[in-house]
């Protein structure tokens, strides 16, 4: 049997590209000490102390169970009314796979009955004090404790340092997206206004070349050619290298080859 | 007779509990370095399958939690075969249970952009090639898409992705040539449409 080479190492570049882009995209900064915070609400795996008093079934005495049970019914209340995004995975998708996934059933005790509810109590309030947690995370710590049926991962990105730029950036990501579905459909006056809109918001965006071609389609679209030739030089001039110099080369040259078929074609 | 301090109350003995407390830490920590080694590469493969950012980190923590709960299952040396086992589960019946699997999948999630933000053109690239590459895995069907991604983006050999997928080699083998020469084809298609 042959084992063929990787695309990733010996495709070619335009395969190499794609895959090397795949394989380097990132989940969000968070992620990582959320699913350990989940982690470390779990219980100590039947498995794991078989043969010997666990140190859980030490733990769940009946006074202690009263109470457990109590949260967890609480919880699974909440949980009823609320399914947040992040803190779907925190509690239900744990008991979701042990029942989907699990290769190997095992017959489940009362205190598990009741374990996921009681994951979603414990990583709403443990995840920063965990000692793993990440250097980054640390700000997070004094941040107020969300009510146990808020989001675990939303609440995270309210406080995280880093997401008022990446909000920005959404919006800015938004906006452009709307004017390319207008020029898609023709609508040149809305993808105009969203233009407008995007430059009023973003002076200095982080998308501006983005924005700039943009208004090139729409010039070209409109069949403004003199104006997108001379935004497109200027926005070559600024951005000399890059994605964007070459969109709006290619965008100018499709244009001028239209334009020759257009007068050289008879009429 | 004297009683010890051990003793008192229906507690077990210190040394029990010095012990229990030893264990808790060593699975603690086994724990987290399971999800350390395992989680973002689950995610990435969860999301070249075809979920959302967002989608692919439900899943991604509900693969490493099932997988954190039988850790005790896991052979030594075999915590990637049994992890991916699993998403490749849980990635299967998210297909068919949720409509997590649409043209979302191909979104850029922004907050991917970790520490200093990127420029224009490297976002722009980046979200392009992302594009690309999801459109042209889409073209491959479940089977040849799951072993395409554990060979070429996740770097398993043959004979893991066959444990992994509990299938013979030699259907890997197979699934993974039709699978490359479509994605080859797919690839020179967008190829010859970009400017």
């Amino acid at each position: 049997m042959t084992v063929p080479k990787r695309l990733i190492d010996e495709g070619t570049a335009f395969d190499r590209a794609l895959l090397s882009a795949g394989r380097d995209e990132r989940p969000s900064g968070d992620y990582e000490r959320r699913v350990i915070a989940a982690a470390s609400a779990l219980p100590a795996s039947a498995s794991a102390s078989a043969g010997r008093p666990s140190l859980l079934s030490r733990l769940v005495r009946p006074q202690y169970l009263a109470v457990v049970v109590a949260i967890g019914a609480g919880t699974a209340f909440l949980s009823s009314t609320s399914v947040p995004r992040g803190g779907r995975s925190d509690a239900a998708s744990a008991a979701t796979a042990e029942r989907e996934v699990d290769p190997a059933p095992r017959p489940t005790t009362s205190f598990e009955a009741n374990e996921g509810a009681l994951l979603a109590v414990a990583v709403v309030a443990t995840p920063d004090a965990l000692p793993s947690a990440p250097a980054a995370a640390a700000p997070r710590a004094s941040a107020p404790a969300a009510p146990p049926s808020a989001p675990v991962a939303a609440s995270a990105r309210e406080i995280a340092p880093a997401v008022a730029s990446g909000a920005s950036l959404q919006r800015e990501v938004e906006l452009l997206d709307t004017v390319k579905r207008s020029l898609r459909s023709g609508a040149h006056a809305d993808a105009e206004r969203s233009l407008e809109s995007y430059d009023a918001e973003f002076p200095s965006g982080t998308l501006k070349p983005e924005a700039g071609f943009l208004r090139i389609r729409l010039l070209l679209a409109k069949g403004d050619r003199a104006k997108a030739r001379a935004l497109g030089d200027e926005l070559r001039t600024r951005y000399p290298n890059g994605v964007h110099a070459r969109r709006i080369q290619a965008a100018l040259a499709a244009d001028a080859g239209n334009e020759g078929q257009d007068q050289a074609s008879p009429r | 007779m004297a009683s010890s301090p051990t003793v008192l109350g229906d507690g077990p003995p210190a040394t029990a509990v010095r012990s229990d407390a030893s264990v808790a830490a060593e699975l603690e920590q086994r724990k987290i370095a399971l999800i350390r080694a395992h989680l973002t590469p689950v995610w990435g493969f969860l999301r070249r399958l075809g979920l959302s950012p967002p989608d692919a980190e439900d899943a991604g923590q509900e693969v490493l939690l099932t997988a954190v709960r039988k850790m005790d299952a896991i052979l030594p040396g075999q915590e990637k075969r049994f992890v991916f086992g699993i998403a490749v589960r849980v990635a299967s019946r998210r297909r068919r249970s949720t409509r997590s699997f649409t043209s979302r999948a191909v979104d850029v999630d922004l907050d991917t952009c970790e520490a200093a933000l990127p420029s224009s053109d490297e976002i722009l690239e980046r979200r392009e090639a992302l594009e690309l590459l999801d459109r042209a895995l889409a073209t491959l069907n479940e089977e040849m898409r799951t072993v395409f991604i554990l060979y070429e983006l996740e770097e398993m050999s043959m004979p893991e992705i066959a444990e992994v997928l509990d299938v013979p080699v030699g259907t890997v083998a197979s699934r993974l040539a039709r699978a490359r020469d479509q994605f080859q084809k797919a690839t020179r298609r967008l190829q010859s449409r970009e400017p």
